[in-house]
């Protein structure tokens, strides 16, 4: 009854859902900005569904006859209409006779929608053999080497980095084994779409829950302060265990609004966007690759679904983290726009901080073990992400360690709370 | 049976009370001392809402503090500052006070619906907190101490706010109160505690002066106060002489209430002497210490 009650003064909070609701509509704003090449993806389904997703030599044969097949129905057709033929259906576009054709409406729409569907298909089909010859050049410990150089590390924490990019030049070679890299995927370089899904939009998500947790913790447990009816209901028989129905609301509350604000982003994203036939894709495949040319080396071999869920989840424990922290802030600061404040320095203080530590000092390294650092390289969880915080289990460490932290100093200042003259 | 032995409150190095000894049973104690005197030091500490530097606060022999819970069952209480949601009605403030005072819901309604009735609030049973006058604010503060109908009540100024008619209602209402519970009334007015209180309990340099009846408390001064007449032009004469308890201004003169250890002069006229005469001899050299700070 007690938690349901305070949990209403959440809820009925003007600035609270005000906020929820503004941040869902900037976030589906986002998802209808990226709608136009909607379609264009689409047209991967068919490829998929004809030749599946695994481009090893048989699918890619598979895929190869079946280009191969189009592109001389295709020419058939040209040459009736034209007299040309195309080596290559991206030919069609070249621009000296593209334009040329299109005045002269040469082809019906049905027709042109056929010959951009198989330069698409030509597309995928090259560049297999660009990611295969990508991946087979794969050097991690080169990789190490370079950004040990690039950022000047000193050498104790260079070995770390050495050891670490060894354990994941091992595990290229096994991905190379399983062929992880070879399945079809949206076209990275193409579409982005892991950037836009878990750059943006999870970003974005982890800005805006955050935002929300903040704001309503340090309201909720502050409530009766501010309000001035702190004498009254510490006074009654719950008295001072209130704060733990507020803890537990307010981690409740947390885990709440960001599943419904991820769940409702994520399911619009989802029913815009056509994924079937995409779920079990391993997510270290070279077709995720965007213009930065840097592959997607996950530690484990998740598929695309596992790689999803894992990430909600991960985003969901950083909220309780996040959560938490405002929690043990305001049992000590009693107004509920600096504890806001403080959490800002403090999360400015946790992204900066790695940037003032000697390179020479594993500190560098530790420091990185920080949820603010990990909620701001949301797209390379669970993967290679760079000499600091390439480690096999940084997220579960990182999480670990700062929800057993917190849970630590909460338990802590209830106690002082318990025994606080009021 | 409720006993403070031996309580001394300190904030830092300031000793708001020190060793303090009272004994409550059934009945009305009114706490009376003026501003920054320890009474809400006191009262908070009956509450648990302030801990003790050293002594203990019993209930039936059991440290409060350890009862936790199943002492604040017991109690109720009107902070002398009572805070309200503004956008709360009556009904739903007090249903929501009611779960943390571990009434069940059903029982609850039921009280919220009778005290609501009991302090005149029914018609407005659930409008709004943010257009209530203080005296209405105040009366949702009386019913919400008495939501869990406790054995304790503990009153911290109650009557501020309240019109003369609410007074008289509301001290009928602590008479009925207090035949089988303890009823503690912290206040600075006189009157509010004058006709109704079994004892007056009186603080002074962070002690309890006097812990007795009103009767008693007035004895302690029996014979030194007088009434006369004095001529305008002789009033300021007359104020820097004596202690002035009380004057107004009748046929032409100034009809003054005085208290003197000086032996009677013929035109003084010997009256008996009132709560009010004690508070003001008592507390006549009384600045407002360094305890305001803290409380009251």
């Amino acid at each position: 009854m007690i938690k349901r009650l305070e949990f209403k003064k959440i809820i009925t909070s003007p600035i609270v859902l005000g906020l929820f609701l503004l941040f869902l509509m900037y976030n589906l704003f986002l998802i209808y900005d990226k709608t136009p090449m909607k379609e264009d993806m689409n047209l991967l389904q068919p490829i998929i569904k004809e030749n599946g997703t695994l481009m090893d030599a048989d699918g890619r044969s598979g895929l190869q006859s079946s280009y191969e097949k189009e592109l001389a129905t295709w020419n058939k057709l040209a040459q009736t209409k034209t007299g040309d033929t195309y080596e290559a259906a991206t030919d069609f576009y070249k621009p000296e006779h593209f334009h040329s054709l299109m005045e002269a409406k040469t082809y019906t729409d049905k027709e042109l929608q056929a010959i951009s569907t198989l330069a698409l298909k030509e597309t995928y089909f090259h560049t297999i053999d660009g990611i295969e010859s990508q991946y087979n050049q794969l050097n991690m410990i080169k990789s190490a080497e370079e950004q040990i150089r690039v950022f000047g590390l000193g050498e104790g924490v260079a070995e770390t980095v050495r050891t670490q990019y060894t354990q994941l030049d091992t595990r290229v070679k096994e991905l190379i084994t399983n062929k992880e890299h070879l399945h079809l995927f949206f076209h990275g370089k193409i579409y982005a779409t892991h950037s836009f899904l878990f750059k943006t939009l999870f970003q974005s998500i982890i800005f805006q829950a955050m935002i929300l947790i903040v704001l309503f913790t340090a309201f909720l447990v502050n409530y009766e302060f501010e309000q001035k009816t702190s004498l009254v209901a510490y006074s009654t028989k719950r008295g001072r265990h209130l704060v733990w129905d507020k803890l537990v609301v307010a981690l409740l509350s947390s885990l709440v609004a960001t599943f419904t604000l991820l769940g409702t982003t994520l399911l619009v994203y989802f029913l815009v966007f056509d994924y079937s036939g995409l779920w079990n894709v391993p997510i270290s495949t070279g077709f995720l690759i965007e213009l930065n040319e840097i592959p997607f080396i996950s530690w484990w071999n998740f598929t695309f679904l596992e790689y999803l869920l894992l990430s909600c989840a991960l985003l969901m424990i950083c909220q309780v983290i996040f959560a938490l922290l405002t929690f043990c802030l305001s049992m000590w600061i009693r107004n509920s726009y600096i504890v806001f404040t403080i959490f800002g320095v403090i999360f400015g203080a946790g992204v900066l901080l790695p940037g003032y530590i000697p390179k020479d000092n594993l500190l560098i390294l530790y420091t990185h073990f920080s949820p603010f650092v990990l909620v701001m390289n949301v797209k390379k969880w669970w993967m290679e992400s760079g000499a600091f915080t390439s480690f096999k289990h940084y997220e579960v460490i990182t999480v670990s360690a700062w929800l057993i932290a917190l849970l630590l100093i909460a338990w802590f200042s209830i106690s002082r709370f318990t025994r606080e003259n009021l | 049976m409720l006993l403070v032995e031996e309580v001394t409150k300190n904030f830092g190095k300031f000793t708001a009370l020190k060793k303090i000894n009272i004994e409550f049973h059934n009945g009305v104690y009114g706490l009376l001392a003026p501003n920054g005197a320890g009474k809400t030091t006191l009262i908070k500490m009956l509450t648990t809402l302030l801990f003790p530097t050293s002594g203990t606060i019993r209930y039936e022999g059991h440290d409060i503090i350890k009862m936790d819970d199943k002492y604040r069952e017991l109690i109720g209480y009107l902070p002398q500052e009572f805070g309200y949601y503004k956008n709360y009605s009556p009904t739903a403030y007090l249903l929501y006070l009611a779960a943390l005072k571990g009434i069940d819901r059903k029982t609850a309604v039921a009280r919220v619906k009778e005290l609501l009735k009991i302090v005149a609030l029914d018609h407005v049973a659930t409008k709004k907190m943010k257009k209530f006058s203080g005296g209405m604010i105040q009366r949702v503060g009386i019913a919400q101490a008495m939501l869990n109908d406790p054995r304790i009540l503990i009153l911290d100024e109650p009557t501020a706010g309240l019109d003369p008619k609410e007074r008289v209602r509301f001290r009928n209402l602590l008479t009925n109160l207090a035949r089988d519970r303890i009823v503690i009334l912290s206040t600075h007015i006189v009157s509010d505690v004058e006709s109704i209180a079994n004892e007056i309990i009186m603080i002074k340099n962070q002690e309890v002066l006097y812990k007795d009846t009103v009767i008693n408390i007035c004895r302690k001064i029996d014979g030194l106060v007088y009434e006369t007449e004095v001529d305008y032009g002789d009033t300021e004469k007359f104020r820097s002489t004596y202690l002035t308890l009380s004057e107004k201004q009748e046929t032409g003169k100034m009809h003054m209430r005085f208290l003197t250890t000086e032996d009677a002069k013929p035109e003084w006229k010997t009256v008996h002497p009132n709560l009010e005469d004690v508070f003001l001899y008592i507390y006549q050299d009384e600045v407002p210490s360094a305890g305001d700070d803290f409380d009251d």
